[in-house]
């Protein structure tokens, strides 16, 4: 293998790429359309209802009365949370960014003329904590103007950061990124044998796996650079709760990097098998979009019926994103060691059987 | 001294299909040699293996002294090839294509000037699908010719072309002949290889079946010349009462003979029935004729 034709054709297939307007819309722009648009759903920006937990340990009428004029503002959704279970979790465990809990002593000190209820936010959310002058304005205007007394709120701040819908799109989104790996294969080798394009590619000394290898960095770099927009208009735009801390960012980068592999091979064995570009979209499809709905990438796999999760179960990027949620979300690296060791071997064995066929494929 | 391409006894067999059914030919150097033959006749095959493109079932293969089943890779340098159908990547530039194969080759070649020599520089900045077919096919001579190949390969270059773009092609490819470079030209366009080729060989049906100069081929297997004749109802009666013998094809009333003079003299009895002529055509055999008459006598004598 010559470095050098790798780098040329390296350069052609960049200046190739960057024209092709479809090219750059699909592992670019579209990705990004699709942050801006769950972010815009599932971030917290928004002028809907905040829902807000609210635990009454008190469960006196004036505690009840508390609820009522919490529900009464507008603002709030109320979501009653039983006195038996830990207000923190539940919000973690139901991704709501706010919390009230009506102390157990609530109407004794209300009798008294002054009682505080605690207010939980979301510190990664500015909204959240927005939430608590909302309430406040409201219980003094209801409560000291009305009856004298005073109901006082004072904002706690989460101590474990909350997850929202959005922190779940963005390894989902990467994911999606990832399937760029299996279009571009299968759109380009049956397109580059039909019209002869790797013959012609062959005079100047480029061999099979140098231009693999030139594809493989190509995608490898542009996929990066299509994560690490995801990544910051994610977190930038639509404050979502992840990070890649020093020592998991090596991993990140070789998920990524497994997930290419993985399903290039995939897109090489496609584009191998079908003699047209015709047959290729329609594979192309066939494999897109099972893979897109039933990996995790737009739809928690818990939300599906069982048999869906059995199949997603033997699909390479329900790993590439499960593996991405524990590196990026939850921090645990230990815990996504066995999707990471699977996104390995599915990428070493679909790499070693697509190349085999590559080949002994007679006009590539 | 021996040839820059030297071809013995070359067979190529697909399956239970043999392509190739033991060619052999000679090309010197700084000579057009064209490769002639119907579609499906074998020519392409030949070439490729000449290429390295196709490994050979038998025969001896040299290019420029090497086994290119062996050697292309070394040949590359020296060999230009302008493959069938010539096809690039969609969006890329003929000034961009030829710096790609710059630095992959390592040329010092002056991809400005190669597009010149082809005439090319006017598009040389357009991607490759808004190019016309002749620039196309321009575009894929150009790279044959980056890296000053002694040896050229052209297969089937004005396929599909319009008259003015064959026409430039033909520039190009004399221009490349005047500077010395070996040619093989494979095509179907008998007039092409009758004004561009210095040797020529027949194949039909994976073996040649007539080989030498275009004129040569001619001589050889020469028939008849004819005249061609069309105008008033009356022609065909005077020249049966001339007792010249004729046949009717289309509008046209045909005289053969293989003596030109004897043409001549036929031409000069009909001055006096010139105003019963419209088109008078005096046509020798070209190597057009004897291609058909030769590919389609074999067809004949296969059936």
């Amino acid at each position: 293998m010559k470095i050098s034709r790798v780098m040329s054709y390296l350069k052609l297939h960049s200046k190739s790429f960057l024209r092709s307007k479809s090219g750059v819309f699909f592992v670019i722009l579209l990705p990004v359309l699709f942050m801006v648009i769950f972010g815009s759903i599932f971030g917290s920006s928004g002028e809907s209802k905040a829902t807000v937990a609210v635990q009454n340990l008190s469960g006196t009428n004036e505690s009840w009365n508390l609820v009522k004029v919490i529900n009464k503002t507008g603002v709030f959704t109320v979501n009653l949370v039983s006195p038996n279970e830990n207000l923190t979790s539940y919000m973690a465990a139901n991704t709501i960014d706010q919390g009230v809990l009506i102390p157990a002593n609530f109407s004794t000190n209300y009798n008294l003329g002054v009682v505080f209820i605690k207010f939980i936010y979301n510190p990664s959310d500015q909204v959240s904590l927005a939430m608590s002058q909302v309430l406040q304005n409201a219980l003094l205007k209801y409560y000291t103007e009305g009856t004298g007394k005073t109901v006082a709120v004072y904002p706690a701040a989460l101590s474990t950061q909350l997850t929202k819908p959005v922190d779940y799109y963005i390894p989902g989104l990467m994911g999606f990124t990832m399937l760029n790996g299996i279009n571009s294969m299968i759109y380009q080798v049956p397109n580059y044998r039909e019209k002869k394009i790797f013959r012609q590619l062959s005079f100047a000394g480029l061999t099979k796996p140098e231009w693999l290898a030139s594809s493989t960095i190509f995608y490898f770099i542009i996929t990066l650079v299509s994560d690490l927009i995801i990544y910051l208009v994610g977190r930038g735009l639509y404050g979502a709760n992840i990070s890649i801390s020093p020592e998991n960012l090596l991993m990140t980068v070789l998920v990524i990097f497994f997930g290419l592999i993985t399903f290039m091979s995939v897109g090489l064995l496609a584009g191998l098998l079908t003699h047209n570009e015709e047959t290729a979209s329609v594979v192309g499809n066939v494999i897109f979009f099972p893979m897109l709905f039933l990996s995790g990438v737009f739809f928690p796999i818990s939300l599906m019926p069982s048999y869906l999760q059995t199949v997603s179960a033997f699909l390479p990027l329900t790993y590439f994103v499960k593996a991405l949620n524990g590196l990026m979300i939850y921090h645990n690296l230990s815990s996504v060691l066995p999707s990471i060791i699977i996104m390995g071997i599915a990428s070493v064995t679909l790499f070693i059987v697509s190349s085999r066929l590559a080949s002994r494929v007679d006009n590539m | 001294m021996p040839g820059i391409v030297e071809v013995r006894n070359l067979r190529k067999s697909y399956a239970k299909l043999e392509a190739v059914k033991g060619i052999s030919f000679e090309v010197g150097y700084g000579e057009v040699f064209s490769l002639l033959g119907p579609n499906g006749a074998g020519k392409t095959t030949t070439v490729e293996i000449l290429e390295g493109l196709r490994k050979r079932s038998s025969g001896d293969v040299t290019v420029m002294g090497r086994d290119p089943e062996k050697s292309m890779n070394e040949l590359r340098t020296t060999v230009g090839i302008l493959p069938q159908d010539f096809n690039f990547i969609y969006n890329i530039t003929p000034r961009e294509a030829l710096d790609y194969y710059k630095e992959s080759l390592g040329l010092e070649a002056d991809p400005g000037e190669v597009l010149a020599r082809v005439e090319l520089t006017d598009s040389a900045d357009t991607v490759f699908e808004k190019l016309s077919g002749g620039q196309k096919q321009k575009m894929g001579v150009a790279i044959a010719l980056l890296n000053d190949p002694d040896l050229v390969f052209l297969d089937e270059p004005t396929a599909g072309l319009d008259p003015v773009s064959r026409r430039a092609l033909w520039k190009v490819i004399e221009d490349m002949k005047a500077r010395g470079k070996s040619i093989i030209l494979t095509t179907h366009y008998l007039d092409e290889a009758e004004k561009l080729a210095d040797h020529v060989a027949i194949v039909n049906r994976g073996v040649i079946i007539a080989s030498g100069t275009p004129k040569e081929i001619v001589s050889m297997h020469h028939k008849a010349d004819r005249i061609m004749l069309s105008g008033s109802d009356k022609l065909q009666s005077i020249l049966s009462s001339m007792q010249i013998h004729h046949k009717r094809e289309g509008r046209y009333l045909v005289i053969e003979s293989d003596s030109i003079d004897a043409l001549f003299s036929i031409v000069e009895r009909l001055k006096g029935s010139s105003g019963d002529i419209e088109d008078l055509i005096l046509k020798r055999e070209t190597l057009e004729d004897v291609f058909v008459r030769m590919v389609g006598e074999e067809a004949a004598y296969e059936n």
